[in-house]
């Protein structure tokens, strides 16, 4: 049987989408820079960079302030349970249209293989990116805020926390088709609702 | 080539009189002040006789007419330097007209803004001591191995008149935007003022007047045909070939060369140990500066490469005698290098083997003049290019889009594409399960 | 993180403050007028017949023009290198 749950308020689904925009634009324009890519030139790549990694600055705040207030933190707290249990489901059990071992709850949105990758993001990741970011765009300033680094090293570090991100990326858009119907991830995030097997 | 052994022709830009050997008086009435303070372009030095204007009327090289000089009138008449003035030398170093600097020439008389915007006789309409502060005779610029004075920012009162630097007018945060308060272009441009001169961006090309002298190769110099003797023009309108001087080429608009510099050069000196660079040619003058020096910057260099004679058993650069009346050795007047360097070298006392030979030599020329206006500068992607950009060879940085890291971009475009494999083969195996199903 | 961000805000706009100096007036760089109209001069009312006497002339008003510009680049063509070397036009060499 089936039932529709509501799962995603307005501002986590603005959240959402607003940050997977700019996280796009800022992989494609980061990556321009770099010089892997061409797709807007050098400079109005650099702009383009700056101004999103300015916007999703903004957003993480709000989206702090949204986590802290509403409690929504605590779908992320990392739980040990059933995480053999969901690999073996991506691994054999998806194939043989098993149920998702998690079952998705209002107030348990995530499962917990979400839950560290999902942390991991937010405590790790995104305080890297914003932090070699925010040095790359400052470095003339290092002195005056008693910064000691090189900026090749810095350039590294934020590289590597591209990759990694667009590595999230991938793993992440195609781990929201493994429903039926495929789209219902997407659907949910757009609307809210979810429809999930009620057992 | 040098000064030494060909006085009378070089020091015909000397501001004094008479210096016709080493032995030069340099007495105070010796001070040719109406070179530089002549107001009237009526000045001009005669190209062979040691610094002394024509008296009466003269033909240089039987062809060009001197107009003796009315002392009395000029003196009547002097003032401050124009570019006209600064320019009556300056203008024509090398031996004519924009041949060695490729940023000085005498279209820089009367320039329009696109040429040089701070000269632009219609716009700001600079002179050369506009930047050139002099203060007691003693002018701005570059001295051999010492910097320009002032400091890389706004000149000061305690900088006693100094202002020859860009960041002297300009500050060390040059660009701003015109209306908006926080410009993301003008701090991105303003941050590259670390490790980059103005010049660099500022510069895009070189030899923008008229065509300038890029490779001299003395050692075809001599050869006559029917006993005459050969100038041959090039499409520039220069001689490729002039049997005084030897094989020529010349170029116009030509992208400069970068490297660190501290503001001061390095000179070769005959008689010294050869210095050469990675192609085997003898750096005969070449910008000092390191890039972990917080005081040197990128700058562009007109390279100016040669081939000249040096003594290859004592393996030093020579002084050929090349200005000289006949029976002096002088190669302008018997076409023989040996009896040139031989006199050249007696002359400048230094050793000499006795034996000549060519060898390649470059002598770098650093640009600061010609800045045509900023929409002419530098684009970002000009450097900031993985291939072919303008820093493509300099050292010691990471610059973006030119640079990476090698291995981190392998391993991180191997992950993601393995990824992208794998949860593409993920989701193949997916619908052909939920097919067969059916 | 946010004391981060103010700081950089902060720095971004004293930086354009600091930038701002009014874009140069053209007439600064006329020369201003002389002070002296040479060709009043009885010293230089002359008949000169060698460009020497010229410059004799000058240093009579000019008095220490002489010591100051023949310390000069311009007239010594010498610079004493850092290292002791001679440098100056009349000591390098080059390959023009």
């Amino acid at each position: 049987m089936k039932e529709k749950i509501f799962l995603y308020p307005r501002f986590e689904r603005f959240w959402h989408w607003t940050q997977a925009f700019l996280i796009v634009l800022l992989l494609l324009s980061g990556f321009e820079i770099h010089g892997s890519l061409r797709i807007w030139g050098f400079e109005k790549a650099y702009y383009l960079h700056v101004y999103c990694a300015a916007g999703l600055l903004i957003l993480t705040a709000f989206s702090i302030f949204w986590h802290l207030t509403t409690g929504s933190w605590r779908h992320y707290w990392p739980v040990k349970e059933k995480i053999p249990q969901i690999c073996y489901y991506y691994a054999v059990g998806i194939f043989r249209r098993e149920a998702h071992p998690f079952e998705k709850r209002p107030d348990q949105k995530l499962n917990p293989l979400q839950r560290i990758v999902y942390l991991f993001l937010k405590i790790f990741l995104y305080p890297l990116q914003f932090v070699t970011g925010g040095m790359l765009f400052l470095y003339k300033w290092w002195p005056k805020l008693g910064i000691k680094a090189t900026f090749s090293g810095t350039v590294y570090w934020h590289l590597l926390g591209a990759y990694a991100f667009l590595l999230f990326f991938i793993l992440h858009i195609y781990l929201t088709t493994t429903t039926r119907p495929w789209y219902n991830h997407i659907r949910a995030m757009v609307l809210g609702w979810e429809e999930v097997e009620v057992r | 080539m040098a000064v030494t052994s060909n006085w009378c022709r070089c020091t015909s830009c000397h501001a004094g009189y008479g210096w016709k050997d080493r032995h030069f008086d340099f007495a105070p009435e010796k001070i040719d002040c109406l070179v530089c303070h002549d107001t009237t372009g009526t000045y001009k030095k005669f190209p062979t006789d040691c610094g002394y204007p024509p008296l009466k009327d003269k033909l240089f090289a039987g062809k060009k007419l001197f107009k003796a000089v009315n002392l009395s009138y000029v003196a009547q008449h002097v003032g401050r330097t124009s570019r006209e003035s600064c320019g009556k030398c300056h203008f024509y170093s090398g031996g004519g007209d924009g041949v060695k600097r490729g940023d000085l020439d005498s279209t820089l008389r009367a320039p329009s803004r696109e040429l040089d915007v701070h000269m632009d006789a219609e716009g700001l309409n600079f002179t050369c001591a506009t930047c050139h502060t002099t203060v007691a005779h003693e002018i701005d610029g570059r001295h051999y191995d010492t910097p320009a004075p002032g400091a890389r920012r706004f000149a000061l009162p305690k900088d006693d008149g100094h202002r020859v630097r860009c960041e002297s007018c300009h500050g060390r945060r040059p660009h701003r935007a015109e209306k908006k308060l926080i410009s993301l272009k003008h701090l991105k441009l303003n941050d590259h003022t670390d490790r980059l001169a103005c010049q660099t961006c500022h510069i895009p090309f070189y030899g923008r007047g008229l065509p300038t002298n890029i490779y001299w190769d003395w050692s075809t110099a001599g050869r006559f045909k029917n006993g005459k003797p050969i100038v041959e023009k090039g499409p520039l309108g220069r001689p490729i070939y002039h049997t005084k001087k030897g094989t020529l080429k010349w170029g116009k608009n030509l992208v400069p060369e970068y490297h660190w510099y501290n503001g001061t050069m390095r000179y070769l000196l005959a008689g010294e140990p050869l210095r050469l660079n990675a192609k085997g040619q003898v750096l005969l003058i070449a910008p000092a500066g390191e890039p972990d020096d917080p005081q040197s910057r990128i700058f562009p260099f007109k390279p100016h490469y040669g081939r000249q004679p040096f003594d290859p058993v004592k393996r030093t650069m020579v002084i050929p005698k090349l200005f000289g009346n006949k029976g002096s050795g002088a190669f302008w007047t018997e076409y023989d290098w040996q009896k040139a360097v031989t006199a050249g070298m007696t002359e400048a006392g230094l050793p000499f083997s006795g034996k000549v030979a060519f060898i390649e030599t470059v002598h770098y020329i650093p640009l600061s003049h010609m800045i045509p206006p900023k929409e002419k500068a530098l684009k970002c992607a000009e450097c900031h290019v993985r291939q072919g950009g303008r820093m493509e060879k300099i050292t010691g940085i990471y610059i973006p889009g030119r640079d990476s890291f090698l291995w981190v971009d392998r391993i991180g475009i191997f992950i993601c594409v393995l990824t992208l494999f794998l949860v593409t083969v993920h989701g193949l195996f997916r619908m052909v399960m939920s097919l067969k199903r059916r | 993180m946010g004391g981060w961000i103010l700081l950089a805000l902060l720095l971004m706009v004293s930086s354009v403050w600091s930038g701002q100096i009014s874009s140069g007036e053209r007439s600064y760089f006329k020369p201003p007028a002389s002070t002296a109209d040479h060709s009043k001069f009885e010293s230089l009312k002359k008949d000169f017949k060698t460009p020497e006497e010229v410059t004799k002339a000058c240093l009579s008003c000019h008095n220490k023009a002489g010591e100051q510009f023949g310390g000069t680049l311009h007239y010594t063509w010498t610079w004493k290198g850092k290292d002791g070397r001679l440098l100056g036009k009349s000591w390098v060499i080059n390959n023009f």
